[in-house]
């Protein structure tokens, strides 16, 4: 009895003195793991302060000294020196690019095109794109083809920034083929391109899509030089009798405003389709004039009560209208419905 | 390295700005120009400065900053004795008409969307002062 009481006792020294000493180890681990994060932490900072001092200067001097860059801190000085880029541009941009290279971030950069880590590859992608350096573009096309939306926008981003009048027409049919590619992104991509260089190769494509891609590329026509953009709306129009890549056709040429526009927009006052006079309607509230005044009238006594209502505010939004001429109009109208829904339409322009 | 500058005292001007590249890379243009920089971390100093402190020759704000926007700092700005006839430049990534005019009607003099050019800026600073 006294010597199990004796083992119990011994065992369970042993049992505090192996937990003081696992204790012991997990504090110094802590301490450690403390002490090497405070330690990246000033490293980091050091790091930070050196480079923001480097780009500043960069911005307004043309940098000549060589300063390396350690594989370990490439992602961190990328990332930095892509912000730069980012909030500013003209000439400093060429002083920056010349930094990366003195740096080595190019090559850092097409290392880690490479690298297992989506974030690393993007970065590297974005820095390249940046660089504009022509011969990397044979690195970036086969990334623009993978199956992954981020990192396969990333490098067709960065082709278009690249040489934008040669990848626009890569880029194009790829548009159409991605609905994983967020389309304000894709937006941001062709407005930064610029007009004369995005509506020729646009154009064609929405001339020439199948039905599905249509309204989509239409969409992206309002990144378009105005000629082009026309020319594309309207033969799409003449040639398809699809409700959606009307209605859309009809929205693009209402924000164009253009005089040609309006003329192909009166056309579709008169279509079958409801929904599609409804969007004539709002186009022509939006770019229409005096001459729109008859067909306008003549929609207010419409079937639809949306057609109704949108004509009357297309009536009120007219730039020769006002709440006077509106109360003439509405008080000759010899249709009920016309009458109330101009009288609707003038009680919210008096109260506005 | 300071370049020359045309203005007798040393120009004082005050950045609000919460991004610290940003930041740091307008004080640096602004000292490089001679002029004498203050940097406000966020709204809320920026308000503090205003607050105590002598009015500066130019203020420069970023939009969107937190705890007081750039519009809300230029507001109060506008209301303390002193300030009302500081220039007050916007700097901002949000570039809309509705922005812009929005900043102009709460008192900012001008307002300059990011990206910007170094040099822009500097020309646009030293009209303000000049004007001022």
């Amino acid at each position: 009895m006294l010597g199990l009481q004796s083992f119990t006792v011994v065992l369970a020294l042993w049992a505090s003195v192996g937990v003081f000493i696992l204790t012991l180890l997990l504090f110094a681990v802590i301490v450690g793991i403390r002490l090497s994060q405070s330690r990246q932490r000033r490293r980091s900072e050091e790091l930070t302060r050196r480079w923001r001092s480097l780009l500043s200067r960069a911005v307004v001097e043309e940098p000549t000294a060589s300063i390396k860059v350690s594989r370990r801190d490439a992602p961190e000085i990328m990332s930095m020196w892509g912000y730069y880029h980012e909030f500013l541009r003209g000439d400093c941009k060429a002083n920056l690019n010349r930094l990366a290279h003195l740096a080595g971030l190019d090559l850092h950069a097409k290392r880690g095109l490479r690298s297992d880590s989506i974030r690393h590859r993007l970065l590297s992608i974005h820095v390249l794109g940046n660089l504009r350096d022509r011969e990397t573009r044979g690195l970036l096309r086969p990334i623009s083809r993978t199956s992954n939306p981020y990192l396969s926008l990333a490098a067709a981003h960065a082709l278009m920034r690249i040489s934008p009048r040669e990848s626009i027409n890569d880029l194009i049919p790829m548009i159409a083929r991605r609905p994983d590619w967020p389309p304000a992104k894709v937006m941001a991509i062709l407005q930064e391109a610029g007009p004369e260089v995005v509506g020729p190769a646009l154009a064609e494509a929405a001339i020439r899509a199948d039905v599905a891609y249509q309204p989509l590329l239409l969409v992206f026509l309002g990144t378009a030089d105005e000629p082009s953009a026309l020319r594309a709306i309207k033969e799409v129009l003449i040639a398809t009798d699809d409700q959606q890549v009307i209605i859309t056709g009809l929205y693009q040429l209402a924000r164009m405003a253009h005089p040609d526009g309006l003329r192909i927009v009166r056309i579709y006052l008169e279509h079958p389709n409801w929904l599609i006079q409804l969007h004539a309607v709002q186009g022509i509230g939006r770019m229409g004039n005096e001459a729109d005044v008859e067909d306008l009238t003549r929609m207010l006594r419409h079937r639809k009560y949306w057609i109704r209502l949108r004509a009357a505010e297309a009536l009120a939004k007219l730039p020769t209208m006002d709440t006077q001429r509106l109360a003439a109009l509405r008080d000759v109208q010899t249709d009920r419905y016309a009458r109330d829904i101009l009288h609707e339409v003038l009680g919210a322009e008096v109260a506005a | 390295m300071t370049h020359q500058t045309p203005f007798s005292n040393p120009v004082r001007v005050m950045v609000a700005e919460d991004d610290p590249d940003m930041s740091h890379v307008l004080e640096f243009l602004l000292s490089r120009e001679g002029f004498s920089v203050r940097l406000a971390k966020d709204g809320r100093d920026a308000l503090r400065a205003i607050a105590v402190e002598d009015p500066f020759d130019l203020v420069i704000l970023d939009v969107m900053m937190p705890f007081a926007s750039g519009i809300q700092v230029v507001r109060a700005l506008r209301q303390q004795a002193g300030w009302r006839d500081v220039p007050v430049m916007m700097v901002s990534g949000k570039g809309s008409e509705s922005d812009i005019v929005a900043a102009i009607e709460a008192g900012a003099s001008d307002y300059l969307t990011k990206p910007f050019r170094p040099r822009e800026l500097v020309a646009r600073v030293r009209a303000q002062i000049t004007r001022g």
